[in-house]
């Protein structure tokens, strides 16, 4: 009876405590206001409650059956009170070994990650949190040989100072300032790599904290190719305006040029600074300058602008009504006199002024509407398409898709909805690039890119492979993939003649490339205030049949597309084609 | 009346042949004898702390630099220290050859751990403020003193009954120093104006510390004198009853002890004395009924304290409060124990290493919260060690009072003992946030002369104990 109650006390006691330790324990989700800490509320009750359990464990265990027949002497007596007393105090100090193991085990993430702002605007946060990450030697960031990124160690103090050596590229990489303004961009979004929390063997992970040895964060590559990069900023020069550079073959985002931008260099705390204090109000001046220019630096144009894409956009829509069997590239639009009404009202679609071809008749082939970059044309293509098949190859061709590149996207939209392409004005303008249609540079380029390699859009990528820091074995590697196809091979073969057409014969033949065959439809994108915004986008390749680099240009506010951008981007691609 | 025979000459019997004569001077034998009565356990034993403080002073002095530079000098602590060790461990052979071999290595141990943590903690401490430059070598100077104390005691004691005789006096005493720090006890810089010291300029003296001693003494003294009684109850009608009238000056002073505390505010100490005396009055009198008397009029005292002079005690309102959520308060009143959580938890299983960490965040690291940093830069194993050893410790203890040879040595050795065993529950519970946070220190460990001293006054006497132990001679028995 006895060693049963005994028995049982001390199983109630075990499971009770089994329970309760990982009561509340798992980190909690960071929420806006904070990540609160763990609740101890269960494990301290089941505490509570396994403590007289463990007492009577102990007690029965230490006092002698009572015989009736034995008195007991007082030496005995004396040894059992003591016993008593001694297991009270196991029974503590084993309290204390289990509450430890708690907190220094089982909750300790969450306990760790607890950091949040009291009503009164107090910061509650794990002190280690900062020094430590600005102790973390992350790895580098590298375009080809060039260093976008790279951690400088401060002896003695074992402190890192983050420093970003490549103007051009550097604002790619976002920005790490642990004290204030946490990261961005690769920096984020690559941070358990760079950090080097994520190992690929976790025997490293396990001998690093054994010996102490300092965790050197792995090795972003990057896939632009810094001579090219160099040349599309000095294509884009000081213009506002942002330039995107693709290889065809598999989506490798070769150049991505944005202007104005930040010197994330700026935003990196250096802990050599004298005074901390003056060096993280240089941080704060510095990101509340940026923050509020109006020419928004901080926006990265290629991937995060959002800009009517104009007449480049026709090729969205010749692209649908080729594949849809609407119109071949020999069907025939009327266009009288460069204005066209679509349904009852005022409204008028206009071509722009400079755009028809002096002495030509009314009749144009769909070839000649692209070349020619006719609104007229395509407003009634548009409404042929209708708004489900024009919304449908608009998602085809990456319309609404949020690209993983690492670095923040925004996804491009030809209207609010659907439903709203039932305007019938609305649908017209849609069909030219006008209407609501907002697409990023990256978006066009992806256009562009699909029409050269056959009809299917490549999966874009800005990080080819992450490495080991001290082997530079590779940890991660982007596998080139194809995310959907947009056109049939037919439809498509079509279409890129009808871009090629307007490089040879077009208003894009400034874009022509002796020795190569390029691709490419300039636009002039209308805006609610200012000059219109400058594009193009094409392709150009050394095989006729094979285009090797895609590309798109913006110049905001730039004016005609075929002065601004189309030049811009010769440039780049003439480089491309240099390429080794 | 004949003549007696005139005696016959005395002529030494022939000894036989299996006696041996001792020869004069010693003879090989007797020196091997002589030899292996010394204390070679503890001889032994001491070697573990001597290994673990060079061990922890090195890498204290090495992992700054991140290179293999040093100097013999940088160790001069563990020499010190090593010395002190074996110093004592010498004059307890001449002195007390018999008392307990594990207790002073045990206590070296601890000691240890403490001594390296305040030498890590001296540089950043010392950056913030200029009041803490100098704290590990004061330690050492403290641990001299300490083992000065513990070699004092086990030389000077050599009666035990003595110190029983003054018990009113000592009790007395020790009262009477504790209340004086009401008009001229400072707060010891700490800032938190509960003022328990006295200012000696060179020295801040705590006085309750050695009330801890004095009053145990006392309770050791009077408790054996009415194990009788307190065996026997008090009829009153049917009601049994303790029997109150003979308890009343025990029950007087104790209370006065108390209430003392609470008024300065010294809730750790008050708690301390609180389990103490519980401790005592049941191994003294076997009797769990007292135990749970005890614990029934404390909750109503601190449930009628509560209800009536609420007011008065906030400060203890807001200890538990704390204690049950300190979040939300986690920079003001919370800012402690959050900083020790968030220690502990970046310690995990091994810690992040001595000398790596940021232990320095927590107010009060090398007195109360000291736990916290071993948390953090030795992990679970390092608090578990601490646990382990402190376990160890009261077993001794407890062993020894269970050899010991009177009632009243026993009883004095179970209350010293206990008085190490819950000071560190009480301190480590506090500081990880397992029972609310009151301010005491963790014996051996924390930075401070008056504890350490008088802890070494607690081994002193519990050697004392075990050397005049006959029943199964701890002092003899071979490990």
């Amino acid at each position: 009876m006895r060693n049963f109650v005994r028995t049982i006390a001390l199983l109630a006691a075990l499971a009770l405590i089994a329970y309760g330790i990982t009561a509340g324990a798992l980190p909690a989700s960071p929420r806006p206001e904070g990540t609160g800490p763990p609740d101890d509320t269960v494990w301290l009750i089941s505490l509570a409650g396994a403590f007289p359990l463990l007492l009577v464990y102990a007690w029965l265990t230490v006092s002698a059956p009572r015989t009736p027949t034995i008195t007991i002497t007082p030496e005995a007596r004396f040894r059992r009170n003591v016993q008593q007393l001694g297991g009270f105090l196991l029974v503590g100090f084993a309290l204390l070994s289990l509450h430890l193991l708690r907190e220094q085990i089982v909750a300790a993430a969450a306990i760790k990650n607890v950091s949040f702002v009291t009503p009164d605007g107090q910061v509650v946060q794990d002190p280690r949190k900062i020094p430590e990450l600005l102790r973390q030697r992350r790895g580098s960031i590298y375009a080809g040989d060039v260093v976008v990124a790279a951690s400088e160690v401060i002896t003695p103090s074992g402190y890192v100072h983050r420093i970003y050596p490549a103007p051009d590229i550097a604002y790619l990489a976002g920005y790490y300032n642990p004290t204030i303004y946490g990261s961005a961009g690769l920096e984020a979004s690559f941070d358990r790599y760079l950090s080097g929390d994520e190992t690929p063997n976790p025997m490293v992970g396990l001998q690093r904290t054994l010996l102490h040895r300092p965790v050197v964060g792995a090795d972003l590559h990057l896939t632009i190719d810094p001579a090219l990069q160099s040349v599309a900023r000095q294509a884009l020069g000081e213009r506002k305006g942002g330039i995107v550079a693709l290889d065809v073959q598999n989506g490798a985002i070769l150049a991505m040029v944005t202007w104005p931008h930040i010197d994330p260099g700026q935003l990196s705390f250096n802990p050599a600074a004298g005074d901390w204090g003056a060096e993280n109000k240089r941080i704060i001046d510095y990101f509340t300058a940026v923050s509020g220019d109006p020419n928004a630096p901080l926006l990265i144009r290629p991937t995060q602008g959002l800009y009517p894409p104009g007449s480049t956009f026709k090729t969205v829509s010749a692209g649908a009504a080729l594949d849809t069997g609407i119109a071949q590239p020999t069907t025939v639009f009327t266009d009288t006199n460069g204005t066209v009404k679509v349904e009852a009202g005022n409204y008028v679609h206009r071509d722009c002024s400079t755009c028809r071809p002096r002495g030509h008749g009314p009749q144009y082939t769909l070839t000649e509407g692209y070349k020619w970059s006719l609104n007229v044309v395509f407003a009634q293509l548009g409404v042929r398409l209708g708004p489900a098949r024009m919304w449908e190859y608009a998602q085809r061709f990456g319309f609404g898709t949020r690209y993983d590149i690492g670095i923040p996207v925004e996804a491009s939209s030809i209207a609010d909805s659907p439903e709203s392409l039932n305007s019938l004005n609305l649908l017209a303008a849609t069909a030219y690039g006008q209407g609501n249609v907002a697409a990023t540079p990256l978006q066009m380029a992806l256009v562009a890119a699909t029409v050269a390699r056959g009809g299917e859009l490549p999966a874009p990528y800005l990080v080819s492979a992450v490495t080991e820091h001290e082997t530079g074995r590779p940890i991660w590697q982007f596998q080139p993939h194809v995310l959907k196809r947009a056109l049939s091979p037919a439809a498509n073969e079509n279409l890129r003649q009808m871009m090629i057409t307007s490089v040879q014969s077009g208003w894009a033949k400034g874009a022509a490339i002796p020795g190569a065959t390029v691709g490419g439809k300039t636009g002039t994108a209308e805006t609610n205030s200012g000059d219109p915004h400058s594009w193009f986008i094409g392709f150009a390749g050394k095989d006729p049949n094979k285009a090797q680099y895609a590309i798109a240009v913006v110049v905001e506010n730039g004016g005609e597309g075929t002065r601004v951008a189309l030049p811009a981007a010769r440039q780049v691609l003439v480089a491309a084609l240099n390429r080794p | 009346m004949s003549a007696q025979p005139a005696p016959a000459p005395y002529t030494p019997r022939p000894p036989e042949p299996w006696v041996v004569t001792p020869r004069r001077g010693i003879s090989p034998r007797h020196m091997w004898g002589l030899v292996r009565g010394l204390r070679w356990t503890e001889f032994r034993l001491l070697v573990i702390p001597s290994l673990l403080s060079i061990v922890g002073m090195l890498m204290v002095v090495l992992v700054p630099t991140g290179a293999l530079q040093w100097q013999w000098t940088d160790l001069w602590m563990s020499f010190v220290f090593i010395g002190l060790l074996y110093a004592a461990h010498v004059w307890l052979n001449i002195t007390r050859p018999r008392a307990d071999q594990v207790l002073l290595p045990l206590v070296a141990t601890i000691m240890t751990l403490g001594m390296v943590m305040v030498f890590r903690l001296e540089p950043v401490l010392a950056a913030r403020s200029r009041d803490f430059q100098g704290i590990s070598t004061k330690q050492v100077i403290w641990i001299a003193l300490g083992v000065l104390a513990l070699l004092l005691t086990v030389t000077m004691v050599r009666d035990l009954n003595l110190l029983r005789r003054y018990k009113y006096t000592f009790a007395l005493l020790g009262i009477g120093l504790v209340a004086a720090t009401l008009v001229f006890g400072t707060d010891a810089g700490s800032g938190t104006g509960v003022r328990l010291w006295f200012n000696f300029g060179f020295f801040q003296f705590q006085p309750s510390e050695l009330l801890k001693v004095l009053l145990v003494i006392f309770l050791a003294g009077y408790l054996d004198d009415k194990r009788e009684l307190l065996a026997s109850p008090y009829r009153l009608g049917p009601l049994k009853l303790p029997p109150l009238p003979y308890l009343a000056p025990m029950l007087l002073l104790w209370a006065l002890a108390l209430v003392l505390f609470v008024v300065q505010k010294d809730l750790g100490s008050a708690l301390l004395f609180f389990g103490i005396f519980l401790a005592m009055l049941y191994v003294a009198s076997g009797r769990p009924l007292y135990v749970v008397g005890g614990l029934a009029a404390f909750f109503a005292a601190a449930y009628v304290l509560n209800a009536f002079f609420g007011s008065q005690f906030r400060h203890i309102q807001e200890r538990v409060s704390i204690w049950l959520n300190p979040w939300p308060a986690g920079q003001q009143e919370g800012y402690q124990i959050v900083q020790s959580l968030y220690a502990l938890a970046s310690g995990g299983v091994l810690g992040t290493g001595i000398g790596l960490g940021s232990p320095s965040y927590i107010p009060a690291v090398h007195t109360d919260m000291v736990i916290s940093a071993i948390g953090e830069e030795v992990g679970l194993a390092g608090t578990l060690a601490v646990v382990g050893l402190f376990l160890l410790l009261v077993h001794r203890g407890y062993h020894i009072a269970l050899a010991a040879r009177s009632g009243y040595e026993q009883l004095l050795a179970v209350g010293l003992t206990t008085v190490l065993g819950l000071q560190s529950l009480i301190i480590i519970g506090g500081a990880i946030k397992l029972i609310p946070l009151t301010g005491i220190t963790l014996p051996f460990i924390s930075y401070g002369g008056s504890s350490l001293i008088t802890n070494f006054v607690i081994v002193g006497l519990l050697l004392c104990i075990s050397a005049s132990g006959s029943r199964t001679g701890t002092g003899t028995r071979r490990l």
